[in-house]
Parts: C-alpha cells; structure tokens; sequence
C-alpha cells in the first residue's frame, strides 16, 4: 500500500514543482522577508519586531497561497486529463489516490516552506546571532496551518472540479478562520440557547487558524510551552484528518 | 442518456473482440463501468467472475483509454514506472519489465525523451505498454487507433495481433469499421445501449444468399467456357476481377518498402 | 451501488467523533491561550481586521511606522488616531499602549492651549493606561506607566503608591520602581514610612554598590526630614 501512495505522491511532487506560479509566490515571500531589513532603518526601537512580523506575516500569508493553488489543483488536473481514468482502472484504492495526492501536495508546501523559514531564519541570525526556540515553534505551527488549508484545499476539489471556485472558497475559509474567535464572544452574548448552539456547531467545524498563531507570542516575548505546541498540533492533524475523511467520502463514489 | 442493458460477453483467450457502436451508444460508459470508474444505477456488474472495483480483478486488466495524456513532463521510462509501483511490482522486476514493454511497442529509443514530445502514435504505443504492465488477461481498447495515421495504425494492428497470439483477451471498441473489420475475430453491436447483433466476423460478413468464387483461369478458352456455364445457371452474376481494399493495397505498400530498406 | 453504501456509515460516524474531539482540544487551546479581547469596535474597523486575517502584526507595524512619520512631522492628533487602530490590531503588544500613553499624557498637553485642554488630555492618557492593562494585566509595565503620570503629573502619591506596588508584584519589573514607593512615601510627608521603606531596601541588594550608596543617601535624607519633623512637634 505505501510504494503505490508514494509513488503517486512523488509524481504528484514532480508534477508540482514544474507549477510557473508557485515559483511567483516563493520569490515574492523572499522578497518581503529580505525586505523587512530595510523597515528597519525607520523605526529602530522596533527593529525585531518588524522583522519577525513581516517574516513570520509572509511565510504563512504565501504559503497559504502555495498550498490552496497547488492542492486545489491536483484532482482536477489529474482530471481534466484524463490520467485519472488511466490510475484508478489499475488496482489502487480510492482512499490509496487521494492520500498519495495529498502526501505530494503537502510535501510541495513543506519544500516552499522550508524555503522560506531558511531565508528567514538565515535573517533573524543575521541581526540577533540568536535564533530563539520560541521562533521555530511559531513556523511549526505556521506549517501545520499550511497542512489544513491544503487538506481543506484537497476536500474542496472533490467536491468542485472549478479551480477557481476552490482557489476562491478555500481563500475565503483562510480569512474567516482567522476570525472565528470572536464567534464565541457573540455565543456568549446571546442568550438563546439553540443560536449560542448554532454558533458553537459553526465555531467548531470552521477551522480555528487563530490557533496556530503564535506570532505575536513570539514577538510579545512570552515563552510558549511546548504542550501547547503538541496541542495545537493535534488539532492540526485531527483536523486534516477529518478533512480527508470528507473528501474519501465525496470521493468515494465520484464518476468519471 | 444511453442505458446499457443485459450484455454478457465471454472470451476464450487468444480473442479481439471489437465492439461497434455509433457515438452515443454507450461504448465507453460499458468500458468505464467495467472499470469501476462509473457505478450501474441498477444492476450488477462482473468482470471475471467479481465486481469491478475489486482491486484482484483490476490487477488483471488492462485499459487504454480513448485519448491518453499522461504526464508531458515525464519520460516513457518514468511514466512505466509510475504505473509499475501502483500494481506492487518489485523493482528488479520493474526494470526487466520496463525493458521488454519498450521493446514490444518499439518505443525503446525514445525511453528518454518527454512524452510532452511524442505524437498522438507513439502516446498510443505507451499507452498499450502501460495498460500491458501487469500483464493482464483482459485488455480493454478505447478506441485505439482514432487519430492516428494509417501507418500509426498498422502499428497498434501488429501489436494487437501479436498480443492475440500471446494468448490474450481483448477488447476493442471503435467506430472505425475498417480497422475492426481487419483486427478483430468476432464483433458486436452496440446500439442505444443493447448489444444488437453478435458474432464471428467470418461468418457475419458473409452474404449467405450469395457465393464468391475466385479462379485463376489457365487460359482464355477456359475463361469463356467457365463465364458461359455460369451465365446459363445463376440468377445473377457479376463478373469482375477481385479487388482489394485499399487498405489492403496500401499496407502491402509500405510493408514492401520496409522490407527493402 | 447497494452494497457501498453501508461504507458511507463508518466513516460519517467517524467524521463526527473526530468532530467531538476536535472540540475538545479546542477547549484545551484557549484555556491556555485565551481569547482575544472583545473588541468594541465600529463595523469599518471590524472590516480591516476581516481583511487582514492573520496578518494583523504586520498591519500594526506599517501603521507605527506612517505613526512615527506623523510623530516626526508634529502632526500629534492624526498620530494619536493611527495608535487608536494599532491598538485594536495588537492589543496584547505593550509597548504600543506605553507608547501612546504617554503622548497622551506628557507630549499633547504641551499642546493645550487652555488648562481645561490639557487636563482633557492628561486623562485621555490615564484612561488610555487603564485599557492597555485591562489587555495586558499580566505585565508590569502599564502599571509603571500609570502611577509615573499620578506622581509626577498630578502628584497624587496615593495612587500612585497603588499603582507601583501593583507593579512590583511581577517578578521582572525595574528595581526603580521599589524606590519610587519610596519617594512617593517621602513626597506625601509619610517621613516614617519612607524610612521603614528605605530600610527594607536597603536588605534587598547588599552586594550592589551603588544601589547601596543611593539607598544610603536618601536614608540620610528622609532622616533629616524625620528629625525636622519631629523638632516642629
């Protein structure tokens, strides 16, 4: 089972790596992470801060990018072109396809990624000779971010072969993930009990990306435990899980 | 929306079947069902005694489908491979196999090129060889030589015959008469969903209310003495010297000329 | 088609577990991180911060720098706004309220053309402390800031004591603001006070040099003080 879901997550990789746009959005983050250097000639006393904003701010703002192009492509693509017919006619599982696409996938995002944090903590070494532990937290969560937008990216195109009805949808679910805290402050105000309900079923299937946010942790100063870290992590995985069981369910019976 | 219904087929192995159809009739849906690619709404379906999303039954089948791109970006070699890792198949085991599928096709010179280079001939050839990886019982052809030129053709034909003689099932679908007439032993029609008409084609094709006798007269005398006897006792006759297809006319052609050079 | 659909049944079921507990570990994240304050904020604010996402930090570190500009350029209301939006985007970094406070209270009132005015700002300044730490109230810092304005500002030492004190209760804050307490005792005319204060101080750091020298004098001088009093009663 494991040489056919990593032989399609490979040529799943290759297939990526040769995606023009990818490359855009790589670059532009390198260009702002570089670029935050020259922020800081302006306001001195912030210099850290500006630095590890705007680092932390573009890797996860064009890895997100990355991952919903990349992982919202990959089943439409593999159907537009008929390849799909050529995979699942030989003796793969449905579930066997979908997860070798989503391993390629998320290994196209963690190559970018790793790109990105390298530059970025080439940077931060650079200005303080110190990388602090706290730091390398906040982009492990960044990454696990990443991991559940591309799984939610990746349920989104079994249910839609439109890439871009998914690039638009999973984007949207990346800002309003950002948000949904301030749901349970309205739960809390209310005082029906079946829209506080309402509000907590909503709160708890939207993806809650505020969690992995440890930025501005990281540059309040404050140390971050690392059962935190686990915690969070689990959350990621849980949830990419059960992305992923969504999508074995749409994808299960889907005709071609 | 064509609705297969009741079709039964059985092969002995060393068979092209072709099946024929108009468009629309259902050929590749069939194809696709048998697959497991597309669900019957109602109904059953077996392919070799199981149901077709069974993972032993696909191991062995083969499928080309009509218009195969695979990956523009890779090359013969890795395309097989790919496909070879998705049937579990060792890689010393692999490599032999890559080897003699290349082989077969008359695809090995090219083993390092990008298929994004290839033409739709040789997409097809790689296509046969891919569908050929788990050395199947049972092929199953969609339209396999649409869009290719003759010569392109008679190469998928050779194949074709080659794998027959392997002792191999096959299943053809086409709208191009021509080519299932010359490729396949028996055939059947496919229309709005019902296999209508089944059968060798051997017998099929003959005009059983007619005969065709071909004679080599020794010389003119006899010629006449033959043509008179027949116009005394026939109802209707036709004489005319046999003619060949021009298939048949332009395949001799290009086969005298490869054997020169 | 009959026989897959049973399949479909496990796996919903699994997806609701899963669903539970995702829950459940959502719990577990904000009872260590917390919310993010309530934010009473107008719709059009509300739309920048939809807009941002996670980006929030950034956002805040582009308006400091166009604050800074304004700074610079003596145009002290329109920065005053730009600290207003930095603080709903980051209201947990402290520096920005420290900040923003004290133009309030020590920088605009130069500004003032009437006592009324520059009252207005001081306790713009004041109100601005308390919501900073009502966001932060686990830092020492706002504290600090705010018992500085009621001791040098309004010399309020009372509250300003308060104030100190309640910074000290964190174990990183600056050791001055110990000795501030001290000033504070001696500025409101608690002579008595102020020596014990000083007293206690002086246990805190023997091996320090110059702490020592600075606590002795000014035990010199709240003694002096003591005994003048004393000699009036």
């Amino acid at each position: 089972m494991f040489l056919k879901v990593w032989a399609l997550a490979n040529n799943t990789f290759k297939e990526g790596i040769r995606r023009r746009i990818l490359y855009v959005f790589l670059i532009a983050s390198v260009a702002i992470i570089l670029s935050s250097h020259f922020f800081n000639f302006l306001a001195p006393s912030e210099e850290l801060k500006i630095t590890l904003d705007m680092g932390l701010a573009s890797i996860l703002f064009f890895g997100a990018l990355i991952a919903i192009f990349s992982c919202g492509e990959l089943i439409p693509r593999e159907i537009e072109r008929q390849t799909i017919a050529t995979i699942l006619s030989k003796p793969v599982k449905r579930s066997e396809f979908l997860l070798g696409k989503f391993l390629g996938g998320v290994l196209l995002v963690f190559l970018n990624f790793l790109l990105m944090s390298v530059v970025f903590l080439f940077l931060v070494y650079f200005k303080e000779k110190f990388i602090s532990l706290n730091l390398i937290k906040a982009l492990i969560l960044t990454f696990w971010e990443l991991v559940v937008l591309s799984s939610i990216a990746i349920c989104l195109s079994t249910l839609s072969s439109t890439p871009a009805f998914n690039v638009t949808v999973t984007f949207s679910i990346y800002v309003v993930g950002h948000l949904t805290d301030y749901l349970i402050h309205i739960a809390r105000q209310t005082e029906n009990l079946f829209v506080s309900l309402f509000i907590l079923i909503i709160y708890t299937i939207l993806p809650n990306f505020n969690n992995f946010n440890l930025r501005d942790k990281v540059v309040e100063g404050f140390f971050i435990p690392n059962l935190e870290v686990v915690k969070v992590s689990l959350y990621g995985l849980v949830y990419a899980v059960i992305m992923l069981g969504l999508s074995h369910f749409f994808f299960k019976d889907k005709e071609f | 929306m064509s609705c297969l219904q009741g079709i039964n087929l059985e092969f002995s192995g060393g068979e092209i079947f072709g099946l024929l159809g108009p468009n629309g009739s259902g050929k590749t849906t069939f194809l696709k069902i048998l697959l497991g690619l597309l669900s019957p709404t109602r109904g059953e379906v077996f392919v070799l005694g199981k149901p077709p999303y069974d993972t032993l039954t696909k191991s062995r089948i083969g499928f080309l489908p009509e218009i195969p791109q695979y990956y523009p970006f890779l090359n013969p070699v890795e395309v097989l491979d790919f496909y070879a890792r998705l049937f579990n198949i060792p890689k010393k085991i692999r490599r032999v196999k890559l080897r003699e599928l290349l082989d077969l096709v008359g695809l090995y010179d090219y083993r390092k090129r990008r298929l994004g280079a290839f033409s739709k001939g040789m997409l097809q050839r790689i296509g046969l060889a891919v569908s050929l990886i788990n050395d199947p019982e049972l092929l199953l052809l969609d339209e396999p030589t649409v869009g290719l030129d003759p010569v392109g053709s008679l190469q998928i034909r050779d194949l074709l015959l080659k794998l027959k003689a392997k002792g191999k099932s096959i299943l053809l679908c086409s709208h191009l008469l021509s080519e299932v007439e010359y490729a396949c032993d028996r055939i059947g029609i496919l229309y709005k969903g019902r296999l209508i008409k089944e059968g060798r084609l051997s017998e099929i094709l003959k005009k059983q209310d007619e005969l065709q006798i071909n004679i080599k007269p020794a010389d003119e005398k006899d010629r006449e003495r033959i043509l008179e006897f027949f116009k005394e006792n026939t109802e209707q006759i036709k004489i005319d010297h046999p003619r060949q297809s021009l298939e048949e006319f332009f395949y001799k052609i290009i086969r005298e000329s490869e054997n020169v050079s | 088609m009959l026989l897959r659909i049973p399949a479909k049944i496990p796996l919903s079921i699994t997806i609701i577990v899963l669903f539970f507990i995702l829950f459940f570990l959502q719990n577990q994240i904000l009872s260590y991180r917390g919310l993010p304050p309530k934010l009473v904020i107008k719709p059009g604010e509300f739309a920048i911060l939809v807009a941002l996402g996670g980006l929030r930090g950034v956002a805040a570190d582009l308006l400091y720098l166009k604050a800074d500009e304004f700074w610079q350029q003596g145009k002290w209301k329109e920065m005053l706004s730009l600290y207003r939006a930095i603080t709903i985007l980051q209201p947990r970094y402290v520096d920005y309220w420290s900040l923003a406070g004290f133009h309030l209270a020590w920088s605009l009132p130069f500004t003032a053309k009437t006592a009324e005015e520059k009252q207005k700002y001081i306790q713009q300044g004041i109100d601005f402390f308390k919501e900073g730490i009502s966001y932060n109230p686990d830092v020492y810092k706002l504290y600090f800031d705010l018992a500085f304005i009621y001791d040098h500002k309004f010399s309020q030492y009372d509250e300003a004591i308060k104030w100190y004190k309640k910074a000290a209760e964190f174990p990183d804050h600056i050791p001055y603001i110990d000795r501030a307490v001290a000033h504070c005792l001696r500025k409101k005319g608690d002579f008595k006070g102020a020596y014990e204060e000083w007293q206690r101080l002086k246990k805190l750091y023997p091996e320090d040099k110059d702490y020592q020298e600075i606590v002795a004098l000014n035990l010199k001088i709240v003694e002096e003080e003591l005994k003048k009093s004393g000699k009036r009663q």
